[in-house]
């Protein structure tokens, strides 16, 4: 198939997180190429958004390696006598630890949303796009009090502007961001996101506690923002449609490891897939 | 709604009405009038709050500490700024550290200083203390403001802060306006500051902490950074109450000026600059000036009116602050700052739809003046 020819943008070798006993994550190796929309799926407690978090630099990984675009960005290996416990195929190599914050990671390129809605609640909408922009910053704090840095600031606000008018939220956008309706409020959590101007784009449920109608929209919103900004898109969605709609390719977890890995079409007649959403008797 | 010009007019005739009243108290009110005092005392607290506002209300940072940085902030201005020739008295027991013997700065250097020494402080307290959260970093800061009081008071310190017996002759206002006026600077550049990005990155962190590291915001930096800016001007605001007060003593910044600060910040309403400014002259003329009469005996038609003696009026005073705070749960600007629309929604009556949980507020979203 194609897809090895592409580029690859995400690649987790090893992943393993491990909260005191719990495994949350089991020695995942998955990968994303550029301009892949790909899909997390799994029952509750899979580990689905421990991923993320290890992705995006909140957890820092108990073992394995996390690339952006073939470089390594975040690396650890288990300490003392937890080493030998863990039999990944690279678990010898690890020489150094890099473990890097959320926000260093935002602007290497990897944008998230959060399954629930984690808005700036109090402020605008266009303020909670345009602070997205505030990571760039070159002024200083004494030269941006000043009002010195008047170019930058006015161009942070066409480029808010001009997103907001790609993404359908002009008309809200001096409305606090709470009052905005459920659909408008994810949207708006994608818009953010957007505004740092990721590769990758994490997707946490995104169609979670939309009605059809909705989700459909949310489908084609997708599709059309990895288009126009060149995006690689992650996402974790239990919504069925939403997942076999959009994504290419799909990971299954199941208890932190991975169960399945191929089309929407192989995994949903995979038979490991269908034992862990319905059980077996 | 007003035009942008119209609103900047209107801003202009606002202040300079603001100065005019200011001018005539300073130039024809007698200088035991209470307004005077409640003027001057009331601008000191607004600096204060507002900077105090900038932490717990604009970047969710919940500091007990700012009775601390005032306290630097006065001692760096009255050791720096009393003159040489009356510094053998101030000193008369312990005698003056032989550095300090010849130093006397000018007012705007010991002010500059003052901040500077303040900030300084808050930078290296804040790395440790800024990893805590919420009550944690409250208890932190609140310990940190009692350490500044009591090594100010310490014996090995006897020759530059004069130990508990604390410092005089400090040089006061040059002017009747001074205080108004470097108030007026201070606020102001807090004002753009949280108009600019940053001020912006400040809000984004007290609304969600984990959505503003998710968009690229280094919480520890910018936490630094409001920590070191509100103890700048608790600083100054710290200096600007050692010149009101010509002496000051360890005793001079006890915790309950702290309180009294955080008093003024939530009337105010948390993240309003304009709330912290009305609600600080407010709090003190009702304090210091309007609740007078309740520490008095009061005789109507023959008849004693029961209660009334020393020390009533604070009973009052807390009483009203509960109604307050009871009624007007957000303070009295909520989140909202000053606006010529707010205004005219408020003069027709109208309430701002859209706002939850503000239903009291006065002045609108935008933050345009």
């Amino acid at each position: 198939m194609a897809k090895d020819m592409r580029e690859n943008v995400l690649r987790l070798s090893d992943v393993t997180m491990q909260f005191g006993g719990v495994v949350a994550v089991n020695n995942l190796n998955m990968e994303v190429n550029r301009g892949e929309i790909v899909g997390l799926i799994g029952p509750n407690g899979a580990g689905k958004t421990t991923v993320f978090n290890v992705i995006t630099g909140v957890y820092a990984p108990t073992n394995g390696a996390v690339a952006l675009n073939e470089k390594t960005i975040l690396e650890n290996y288990p300490q003392g006598k937890m080493k030998t416990m863990y039999k990944g195929e690279n678990a010898g190599k690890y020489g150094k630890v890099q473990l890097l914050s959320p926000d260093k990671i935002t602007k290497m390129g990897v944008a998230r949303t959060f399954q629930n809605i984690r808005l700036f609640k109090e402020l605008s909408v266009f303020e909670n796009v345009l602070i997205a922009k505030h990571m760039n910053i070159k002024a200083n704090v004494f030269s941006a009090t000043f009002m010195l840095n008047h170019r930058e600031e006015k161009q942070m606000q066409e480029e808010t502007m001009e997103l907001l008018k790609l993404l359908d939220l002009e008309k809200n956008k001096d409305d606090v961001a709470t009052s905005l309706p459920y659909g408008k409020q994810r949207h708006l959590e994608i818009a953010r996101a957007l505004a740092t101007k990721p590769q990758l784009l994490l997707l946490d449920e995104p169609a979670a506690g939309m009605n059809p109608q909705e989700s459909d929209d949310l489908m084609h919103f997708i599709g059309r923002i990895r288009d126009d900004f060149s995006l690689s898109i992650l996402m974790i969605e239990h919504h069925m449609q939403v997942v076999m709609g959009v994504c290419e390719r799909i990971y299954v977890l199941d208890y932190g490891a991975l169960i399945a890995e191929g089309t929407p079409s192989e995994v949903q007649n995979n038979p490991k897939v269908i034992e862990a959403y319905l059980g077996v008797d | 709604m007003m035009t942008k010009k119209s609103k900047r007019i209107c801003t202009v005739i606002a202040l300079a009405a603001l100065a005019g009243v200011i001018f005539c108290i300073g130039e024809f009110a007698s200088t035991s009038s209470m307004l005077r005092t409640v003027l001057q005392l009331g601008s000191i607290y607004a600096l204060v709050a507002v900077s105090m506002n900038l932490l717990n209300g604009f970047t969710g940072l919940f500091s007990l500490g700012q009775a601390g940085f005032m306290a630097v902030g006065a001692y760096t201005f009255a050791v720096l700024t009393i003159p040489v020739a009356y510094k053998p008295g101030v000193y008369y027991l312990y005698g003056v550290a032989d550095a300090l013997a010849g130093v006397s700065l000018p007012t705007w250097a010991g002010l500059l200083l003052a901040g500077v020494l303040a900030s300084l402080f808050a930078a290296v307290i804040g790395a440790p203390v800024l990893r805590l959260k919420s009550d944690y970093f409250a208890i932190a800061t609140l310990g940190f403001a009692e350490i500044v009081r009591i090594v100010v008071a310490s014996s090995p310190l006897n020759r530059v802060t004069n130990g508990s017996l604390g410092l005089n002759s400090i040089p006061g206002y040059g002017s009747y306006y001074t205080p108004f006026f470097v108030v007026f600077i201070c606020i102001a550049i807090m004002v753009m500051l949280m108009r600019s990005s940053y001020g912006r990155a400040f809000k984004a962190i007290r609304e969600d902490e984990i959505a503003a590291e998710a968009m690229g915001i280094n919480l520890a930096k910018h936490k630094q950074m409001a920590f070191v800016i509100s103890s700048f001007f608790a600083g100054i605001g710290g200096a600007l109450m050692a010149m009101y007060l010509r002496a000051i003593t360890p005793t001079t910044f006890p915790v309950l000026l702290t309180y009294n600060i955080l008093l003024i910040v939530v009337i105010g309403g948390m993240g309003s600059i304009t709330g912290s400014v009305i609600a600080a002259f407010l709090v003190t003329a009702a304090k210091e000036w309007w609740l007078r009469f309740l520490d008095v005996p009061m005789v109507i038609g023959g008849f004693q009116v029961p209660l009334l003696r020393t020390g009533f009026r604070m009973v009052v005073f807390s009483i009203i602050l509960m109604l307050v705070v009871l009624f007007w749960r957000r303070g009295i600007m909520g989140q909202n700052e000053f606006s010529w629309d707010g205004l005219c929604r408020l003069l027709r009556g109208e309430r701002r739809k859209k706002r939850p949980g503000s239903k009291n507020s006065v002045g609108g979203g935008a933050v345009n003046g």
